[in-house]
């Protein structure tokens, strides 16, 4: 019988030890695809730029208007402006996993720096 | 009298159950929240580029060319600070003054005091620049194109300039420990 018992509580120790492997493995492998989406998001924003779209948002705080014109079609983006003075308007995603580009600019037609934040998840 | 192999196989468990409580105990130090591109100082360095003469463009609108290039490169360095790296520039900027003189500002944001020497024509100037200050001179009899060497430190660097122009020369780096982004603009 101790046989027996040993081998329980072994194939136990390996149940255990397997299944942490296993959530540990989702914790730390990112999927391949995750790994350009802040890339991606500069791009659009630097798009959104040459189409001379981001900047009246931008001055303007309108952070709604601005995520409207991201076309990110299979995934979650949100937008948020900060100005000058630190005051930032739009929401900020909390979680895991959340790509962020960040984008200055010195202003539109007068002089308004602000800096553009596009989260991806 | 306790059977010792009988406790072998407890102790793969306890061993089991030690490591996963470790593990997690560790894991909300190493939990990545947020994350973003190691590019990042590539993108900053971009927007730099594009946007420094853009701010001195707004700046000459308004008749205040300097202050506004002076407050761009402070929210530069400001919001590149905010991303755990370290922004740090010099710049230089020309402006026709009545006849063929020219006055010449030099921006240091290199983090301490400089002294920079400006050359045209054999004419030399030496400034001194406090950090995050700007400093000034002027050149009088200057012809319609000419050569401008700036020192300072240990980097030179000879441009060929427009009189009846506004001109910048900016240089830059941003770092983050072993990362480092280091860009020119004339413009």
């Amino acid at each position: 019988m101790k046989g027996f018992w040993f081998t329980v509580e072994s194939i136990i120790a390996c149940s255990i030890i397997v299944s942490f492997l296993l959530v540990a493995a989702k914790f730390y492998v990112i999927p391949a695809e995750s790994a350009d989406l802040s890339e991606k998001a500069y791009e659009i924003l630097e798009g959104l730029d040459k189409q001379d779209i981001l900047r009246n948002y931008t001055v303007s705080h309108d952070y709604s208007g601005l995520n409207s014109e991201v076309r990110l079609f299979i995934y979650n983006h949100s937008v948020q402006i900060c100005d000058q003075a630190g005051t930032c308007y739009g929401p900020e995603p909390a979680g895991r996993n959340i790509w962020a580009a960040t984008y200055i600019i010195s202003g539109y037609q007068n002089y308004s720096p602000h800096e553009i934040k596009l989260y991806v998840w | 009298m306790t059977d010792k192999r009988s406790l072998k196989g407890q102790a793969f468990l306890i061993g089991a159950i030690l490591v996963c409580v470790m593990f997690f105990l560790g894991l909300p130090k190493s939990m990545p929240i947020m994350e973003s591109s190691s590019n990042d100082l590539h993108y900053f360095s971009l927007g730099i580029r594009r946007e420094l003469p853009m701010a001195l463009n707004f700046g000459l609108n308004e008749s205040a060319p300097i202050p506004y290039l002076k407050n761009f490169t402070l929210y530069s360095e400001n919001t590149i600070n905010g991303y755990y790296a370290n922004f740090s520039s010099i710049w230089v900027v020309s402006r026709n003054l009545t006849g063929t003189g020219i006055n010449i500002t030099v921006g240091n944001f290199l983090g301490s005091d400089t002294s920079v020497n400006l050359t045209i024509s054999g004419t030399e100037k030496q400034l001194s620049v406090k950090n995050n200050a700007t400093n000034s001179t002027t050149f009088s009899s200057i012809s319609q194109e000419f050569n401008l060497t700036i020192e300072y430190g240990s980097e030179s660097k000879t441009l060929t300039w427009q009189r009846n122009k506004v001109n910048l020369y900016a240089s830059f780096g941003i770092t983050r420990e072993n990362n480092k982004v280091s860009e020119e603009i004339v413009a």
